[in-house]
C-alpha cells in the first residue's frame, strides 16, 4: 500500500509592500484524503496562507505536493491541480451560473463534455434549479455554493476554500461540510478557512490555530480546542464542552485586556 | 434507480435542454443584429441631400445600373467611404468598450474615460497651431498622425503608471482622469494662443464628423479592426474568466496581468485610430457594450461580437440621424452620439443604483 500524497510547506513567506504578512511559516503536513481547518482570529493571516498556497499572490518558500513541486508546476497543470474559493464573490455579472462553471472547466475538461459536467457539479451541490440564473440575481448563500462549484469543478486534489460556509444557512451549512468530506474521500487534500469552531471541530481531521500570522497550534481537535488556547489567541473566556462525540465551543466573556493605553 | 434520482436526472436533463436553447436564442439574436447593422448600412447610403434611392445605390454598388456621374461620384466617394466609416468607428469604439469595461471590471468605463479624447485633441491642435507633428505623416495626414501618436502615447502612459506602481483597475481609471485633465489644460493654453482661425479648426476637429471619410480612412480603420478584432475574439474565455474575480481568474490558471495588459494594447489602437480619423464619438463605447450585455449576457463568447454590432447599428444610426435632423445640414456625429447618448448614460447609471445589492 502506497501512502497517500501529502501536502508540505515550510518557511512560508508573504509580503504586501513592506510590510511582512507571513514570516516563515511551517505548517504540519496536509496528506490527501484529510480536511483541515485553518482557524483564528480576523487577521491571523488565514486567508493569506490560502492565497499563497493557491499561489495568488506571491510568496516564498518550499511547497511540495507528494513527489511534485508545487512551485515550478506550470500553471495549466496547477490550475487543474488546485482549487481555490476566494472569501470574496464577484459583483455585478450577469453570467450566469452555468456559465461561470463552464468557465470554470474550460481547458480541463473535453468541450464536447463540458455542459453535461458543469450540470453534473451543479447537481452535487443541489443547485441545479438556479443554472441559468445570472450570479447577480442569486442569494448571498446561493452564490457561496455557486463559487464553491467553480471551485470543485476541475476535481482537483488540493482544495483550498476561503469561509465557505460564511453566509449559508444551517442545512446549506451541513449540506456544504458534507461534500467537503466527500471530497477529501474521494482522495482531495482540503483546507478550509473556518470562523465556526464547533463546525470546524466537528468536521475536520486536523486544526490549525493562526495567530498573528504564526501557527500557535496544531493538531486534532480535541487537542487543540482548549479553553487556554481560546482565552490566549481569542481572548475570550469560553468553556468547551462534549456533547456525545462532538466538541462545542461556549464563548462566555472577554478577557480582561491586560494592556494599558 | 430510487425516485430522487430519477428527479435529480430529469432537472439535469432540463437544465442542459434549456441552457442549448439559450444559446440557440443568443445566435438567433446575433443574426439579427447583423441584419439590422445591415439594413442600418443601406439606409445610411441612401440617406442624403442628393436623391440616390437604396436600390439605385445597391445596383450601382453592384455594377448593375449607370448613374449619372455626379451621383456616382457622390455615392463612391461620399456615401460610400461615409456609411462604412460609421460602421467601423461604431463597431471598434464598442469592442474597446467593451474589452474595457471587463478589464477594469468597471460598468461606466469606455476608451475616452482614460483621457484618450483630450490628448487625441491636443495632439490634433499641436499640429493646426503649431504645424508641429512626426514628419513621417506629412501633409494631409500630419493631423491625424498627431492625433493618434498623442491618443496611444496617453493610454500607454497611463498603463506605464500603473504597472509602476503595481496598482489595480481603479488607480488606472484615475490615472487616465488625471491625465484627461493635464491634457486638456494644454490645450486650452494653446487654444488661447492660437489664432482664429486656427481655433476653429480646432473646434471643428474635436466635434466627431465622419466628413472626413475617404477611402484610405477607410481602409486603415478596417486594417485595424480586422487586425484586432480575432485576437479581442481569442481571448473570450480568460475575459468571461474575469468576469468571476481576479483571484478566481488566477486560480483558473489564467494570467490576468498579462490579460489586461493585451485587451488595453488592443483597445488603444482601436480608440486611438478612430479618435484620430473621426474625432470624439462620445459614449458608442459606453452604452453599445451595456445594451449588448443585456441581450446576450457576459459570455464573451457571443458578448464581444454582440458589442461589435451593436456598436456598429448605433453610430450608422447616428449617422443617418445626423443627415435628417437638419435638412440640408449634417451635423457631425459626434454631437448626436452625445445627445442621445447622454439619457441612455444617465439610465445606466439609475439602473445600476436601483439594483438590490
Amino acid at each position: 500500500m502506497t501512502l497517500p500524497d501529502t501536502l508540505t510547506v515550510s518557511g512560508l513567506s508573504v509580503r504586501y509592500g513592506r510590510r511582512s504578512a507571513l514570516d516563515g511559516l511551517t505548517l504540519p503536513p496536509i496528506a490527501a484524503g484529510s480536511v483541515t481547518a485553518l482557524v483564528g482570529p480576523n487577521g491571523a493571516g488565514k486567508s493569506t496562507i490560502l492565497k499563497a498556497l493557491a499561489q495568488i499572490i506571491p510568496s516564498t518558500g518550499p511547497m511540495r505536493f507528494g513527489a511534485r513541486d508545487l512551485r515550478s508546476t506550470r500553471l495549466r497543470e496547477r490550475s487543474s491541480l488546485i482549487g481555490f474559493m476566494p472569501q470574496a464573490l464577484p459583483q455585478g455579472t450577469e453570467l450566469t451560473v452555468i456559465e461561470s462553471v463552464i468557465v470554470a472547466m474550460h481547458g480541463a475538461v473535453a468541450s464536447d463534455a463540458l455542459e453535461r459536467q458543469a450540470i453534473a457539479v451543479l447537481q452535487r451541490l443541489d443547485i441545479v434549479e438556479h443554472a441559468l440564473s445570472p450570479l447577480d440575481r442569486l442569494s448571498g448563500g446561493e452564490r457561496q455554493l455557486v463559487s464553491l462549484a467553480q471551485a470543485i469543478a476541475r476535481r482537483p486534489r488540493l482544495l483550498f476554500l476561503d469561509e465557505p460556509t460564511s453566509a449559508l444557512d444551517l442545512a446549506r451549512q451541513l449540506q456544504v461540510m458534507q461534500q467537503i468530506r466527500s471530497l477529501a474521500v474521494e482522495g482531495a487534500a482540503v483546507i478550509v478557512v473556518l470562523h465556526d469552531l464547533s463546525l470546524a471541530a466537528r468536521w475536520a481531521d486536523q486544526l490549525i490555530v493562526l495567530d498573528h500570522g504564526r501557527l500557535y497550534a496544531a493538531g486534532t481537535p480535541q487537542g487543540v480546542l482548549t479553553p487556554a488556547m481560546l482565552a490566549d489567541v481569542y481572548g475570550v473566556h469560553a468553556r468547551v464542552e462534549r456533547i456525545g462525540d462532538r466538541l462545542v465551543v461556549l464563548p462566555e466573556s472577554a478577557v480582561p485586556s491586560t494592556t494599558t493605553f | 434507480m430510487s425516485g430522487a434520482a430519477l428527479a435529480a436526472g430529469r432537472r439535469s436533463t432540463e437544465a442542459l435542454a434549456a441552457y442549448a436553447r439559450l444559446k440557440r436564442r443568443r445566435r438567433m439574436l446575433l443574426a439579427l443584429l447583423g441584419c439590422a447593422g445591415l439594413a442600418a448600412f443601406l439606409l445610411d447610403l441612401g440617406t442624403g441631400p442628393a436623391s440616390i434611392s437604396i436600390p439605385d445605390a445597391v445596383s450601382a454598388l453592384l455594377g448593375f445600373t449607370e448613374l449619372s456621374h455626379a451621383r456616382e461620384v457622390i455615392l463612391w466617394q461620399v456615401r460610400l467611404p461615409v456609411a462604412l466609416m460609421a460602421v467601423l468607428v461604431g463597431a471598434s469604439l464598442s469592442l474597446a468598450g467593451a474589452e474595457m469595461q471587463t478589464v477594469l471590471a468597471n460598468p461606466l468605463a469606455e476608451p475616452f474615460t482614460l483621457g484618450i479624447s483630450y490628448a487625441a485633441a491636443l495632439g490634433a491642435s499641436v499640429a493646426i497651431v503649431l504645424g508641429i507633428g512626426v514628419t513621417a505623416f506629412g501633409g494631409p495626414w500630419l493631423v491625424a498622425g498627431n492625433a493618434f501618436l498623442f491618443a496611444l502615447a496617453s493610454l500607454l502612459l497611463v498603463q506605464a503608471l500603473a504597472r509602476f506602481t503595481s496598482a489595480g483597475a481603479e488607480t488606472l481609471i484615475l490615472f487616465g482622469i488625471a491625465l484627461g485633465f493635464a491634457a486638456s489644460a494644454v490645450l486650452s493654453l494653446i487654444q488661447f494662443i492660437a489664432s482664429a482661425e486656427a481655433l476653429q479648426q480646432i473646434v471643428f476637429w474635436s466635434m466627431g464628423s465622419l466628413a472626413r471619410a475617404d477611402w484610405s480612412v477607410v481602409t486603415i480603420l478596417a486594417c485595424v479592426l480586422a487586425l484586432v478584432a480575432p485576437f479581442s475574439l481569442r481571448a473570450a474565455w480568460p475575459l468571461t474568466a474575469l468576469r468571476l474575480g481576479e483571484e478566481r481568474a488566477i486560480s483558473l490558471g489564467f494570467d490576468t496581468e498579462r490579460l489586461r495588459l493585451l485587451a488595453l494594447v488592443r483597445v488603444s489602437l482601436l480608440a486611438a485610430t478612430s479618435v484620430a480619423f473621426v474625432g470624439v464619438v462620445g459614449f458608442v463605447g459606453l452604452v453599445a457594450p451595456h445594451i449588448a450585455r443585456m441581450l446576450v449576457g457576459e459570455d464573451h463568447r457571443y458578448f464581444l461580437p454582440a458589442s461589435l454590432l451593436v456598436g456598429a447599428l448605433t453610430v450608422s444610426a447616428a449617422s443617418i440621424a445626423s443627415k435628417l435632423v437638419v435638412p440640408g445640414i449634417i451635423i457631425p456625429i459626434g454631437i448626436v452620439t452625445a445627445l442621445v447618448g447622454l439619457p441612455g448614460f444617465v439610465w445606466l447609471v439609475v439602473r445600476r443604483h436601483r439594483r438590490p445589492a
